[in-house]
């Protein structure tokens, strides 16, 4: 008791700051703060509001292909691609309505990929790889400032990005809006990009000097509390890019200049209170005018431990080929392509993050593996030989402060 | 409301007068809360309903009230139903305030009185299904009159201010030169002394405990809280405090961990996932007692 006592004197900040560093707010919260929402008096406390504590966060992945499997190589290097991304972000409050993020990536890739497809000494198509000379750096610059107001929230962003070959420069607005009850969120974005595209003339010969492309993209979502553990959210978006889209490091690659894409997203959460863990399901369907449809599943499993998280998660991915995809390109047509993005198949992603806290620093770390195969795919189609498997490593460390 | 409040607002010295009729509002609105809802004022709507309850009247209720039972009713699931509004009856037998056991012969018979699912809300009418019955809002009202207190405040325009209320406080903004509201969180042993101090800005402090009010029986101590299953007191009294955006959910949350058996109740705070404090026996723990190790 004594010792109780002789603390009495210490200070504590346990402010705003410190709730809102907590995960989220567990389900027991959500569905008290639920239950009295409707009342005036909470009406004010539930709004929107800019973070209470400045974020500072560096992240670093690695990935790698694997080699491409022997009998699909006709020439070349084995070596796929190896990419280091390193990110770093910094979020803060201004005033008492806005806020400012900032946010810097770094990808460096070394490797060589695919120039076309052909067919070995036993008439089998396979791969002739473009030299394990490719080196590109890409930067990428962003800022996003944000207003929020008592039922919603605004954002714009500029996003700038740089490498050897390939400059972009993409701005975006979004807004999202709660409904009186806060069981409600609308949310709406739009942006565009305008990219340029300068081919570096050096392992492989390429055609064009300097191609310039033009993307705009519109999305819409709402999402809906279902009940005090549930929530459930849909979403539709489309794009069209105009420009240069054929890739100039393939040698049998003529894609159209206009590309129209649709997506509908949807997800589901439920919160299981005694578990302490909540089960995330993902489902996506992707449409483009070049003829591929794509079905996207994802589940996951988000375990509370106290303050840190283990997330395991499984997604199925499938895609059916492009009106113009070949596995050895037909250059007799319009347009015509061998690269293995646009052929059929299925791909199946397994992975695990977690996250610990320690004082105010969050330490998370991610663990992913995703193999590709035709026969993994719902769609029929010829298997292209160059179907990628990589695995991808993630660890950051996020630092919440006053 | 079972103790004194205290009302701090940081003003402008030209709108003295202004925070002045403010105050007399608050003081207003926390006496009509108490009128509303107290068990003890003969005319209040909780008295209205429990008066009916039994004989298959439906009384009417307010939005307001209507809001506060759906809070009632989800803490009550989020419990397993240890939280029960309709579990004060159970104080005929326990006597708190003489610290006496009463007739525990009753206790079945006062059992049948007990349970939320005995309480039928249908649209903005309420009625007690069983002769008997009583409703008491006491666990959640005062630390909804401290948040209705705050959001007058801020509706008035300010912005810093404090409202105690027996010992349940929310905070918003600070105390001037950017200096954090301070609040100190009692010794449950001498109430008088704090145990210690917190910094509190838009956030708010409740505490719930059996340290004024238990029973020794053999020997051993017994809470106020209610068991509504068993009828029976709680053993090993301890307070918990709980910081939360709002009062009530804190109150809520840690008047839920009271009762809790012991073992129990650190798991249902983790749940929460609320900072909390528990001090049980002389012992401080919880992310709150981590802080000062």
């Amino acid at each position: 008791m004594r010792q109780a006592v002789a603390v009495a004197v210490t200070k504590h900040r346990l402010d705003s700051a410190v709730l809102q560093k907590l995960p989220t707010d567990s389900p027991v919260v959500a569905s008290l703060g639920a239950a009295i929402a409707s009342l005036p008096t909470y009406q004010k406390a539930f709004a929107d509001a800019p973070p209470a504590f400045t974020e500072v966060g560096l992240r670093y992945s690695h990935y790698t292909e694997d080699s491409l499997d022997k009998d699909l190589l006709v020439f070349g290097d084995r070596d796929r691609y190896d990419i280091d991304v390193t990110q770093l972000w910094i979020e803060a409050p201004v005033g008492g309505a806005w806020s400012v993020a900032f946010d810097v990536q770094n990808d460096s890739m070394s490797g060589a990929s695919p120039w076309f497809v052909g067919t070995n000494l036993d008439g089998e198509p396979g791969v002739i790889m473009s030299g394990a000379s490719i080196q590109d750096n890409r930067v990428e610059v962003g800022v996003t400032t944000r207003y929020f107001w008592a039922d919603g929230n605004a954002g714009f962003n500029v996003t700038h990005s740089d490498e050897d070959d390939y400059e972009a420069l993409a701005f975006s607005f979004d807004a999202a809006w709660n409904s009186d009850d806060n069981s409600r969120t609308w949310s709406a974005s739009a942006s565009t990009s305008d990219d340029s595209v300068a081919p570096v003339k050096e392992a492989i010969p390429v055609f064009i000097d300097q191609e310039e492309l033009d993307t705009q993209s519109l999305y819409f979502g709402v999402s809906q509390v279902l009940t005090s553990t549930s929530i459930v959210r849909v979403g539709l978006s489309y794009t069209i890019s105009d420009g240069y889209l054929t890739d100039p490091y393939k040698l049998a690659d003529q894609r159209p200049s206009e590309h129209e894409r649709v997506t509908l997203n949807t997800g589901y959460r439920q919160y299981f209170v005694e578990a302490g863990g909540a089960l995330k399901m993902d489902y996506r369907f992707y449409n483009d005018d070049w003829g591929t449809d794509s079905h996207t599943l994802e589940v996951a499993w988000q375990q509370s431990l106290g303050r840190h998280s283990l997330t395991p998660y499984l997604r199925y991915y499938s895609q059916s080929q492009a009106d113009f995809f070949s596995v050895i390109a037909d250059t007799s047509t319009d347009f015509y392509a061998d690269d293995y993005r646009l052929s059929s198949y299925g791909a199946i992603t397994a992975g695990l993050r977690g996250t610990v806290m320690i004082g105010d620093w969050e330490v998370e770390g991610q663990l992913e593996r995703y193999d590709s195969d035709n026969s993994f795919s719902l769609y029929g189609g010829d298997a292209a030989p160059g179907l990628v498997d990589f695995w991808r490593a993630t660890v950051g460390v996020t630092l919440r402060f006053d | 409301m079972g103790g004194p409040a205290t009302i701090t607002i940081r003003h402008e010295a030209d709108c003295g007068d202004e925070v002045h009729a403010l105050l007399k509002t608050l003081e207003q609105d926390t006496t009509s809360l108490e009128a509303k809802y107290s068990r003890y004022r003969s005319q209040s709507l909780i008295s209205r309903i429990n008066a009916k309850a039994g004989d298959g009247e439906f009384v009417a209720i307010d939005a307001e009230t209507l809001s506060l039972f759906n809070f009632c009713a989800v803490l009550h699931e989020q419990s397993d139903g240890l939280f029960d509004p309709t579990s004060g009856v159970l104080r005929e037998v326990w006597d708190f305030h003489l610290g006496v056991v009463n007739d525990p012969s009753r206790l079945r018979q006062l059992l049948d009185r007990v349970g939320w699912d005995k309480v039928e809300i249908r649209g903005q009418q309420l009625r007690l299904t069983r002769e008997g019955m009583a409703l008491d809002l006491g666990g959640i009202v005062k630390e909804y009159a401290v948040d209705k207190s705050i959001a007058t405040i801020r509706e008035a325009g300010f912005f810093n201010a404090i409202v105690e209320l027996a010992g349940d406080v929310m905070a918003i903004g600070d105390r001037g030169s950017d200096e954090p509201w301070q609040v100190g969180i009692c010794d449950p042993t001498h109430p008088d002394q704090a145990l210690m101090s917190v910094e509190l800005s838009n956030a708010a402090l409740a505490t719930s405990g059996s340290y004024h009010r238990f029973i020794t029986l053999d020997g051993q101590r017994f809470s106020h809280f209610l068991n509504p299953f068993s009828g029976m007191p709680i053993r090993d009294p301890r307070s918990v405090s709980v910081i939360a955006n709002n009062c009530i959910s804190a109150g809520a949350i840690a008047t839920t961990a009271c009762l809790h058996a012991l073992e129990e109740s650190e798991a249902w705070l983790n749940t929460a996932g609320l900072p909390w404090l528990m001090h049980d026996s002389g012992n401080l723990r919880g992310p709150i007692a981590e802080m000062i190790k």
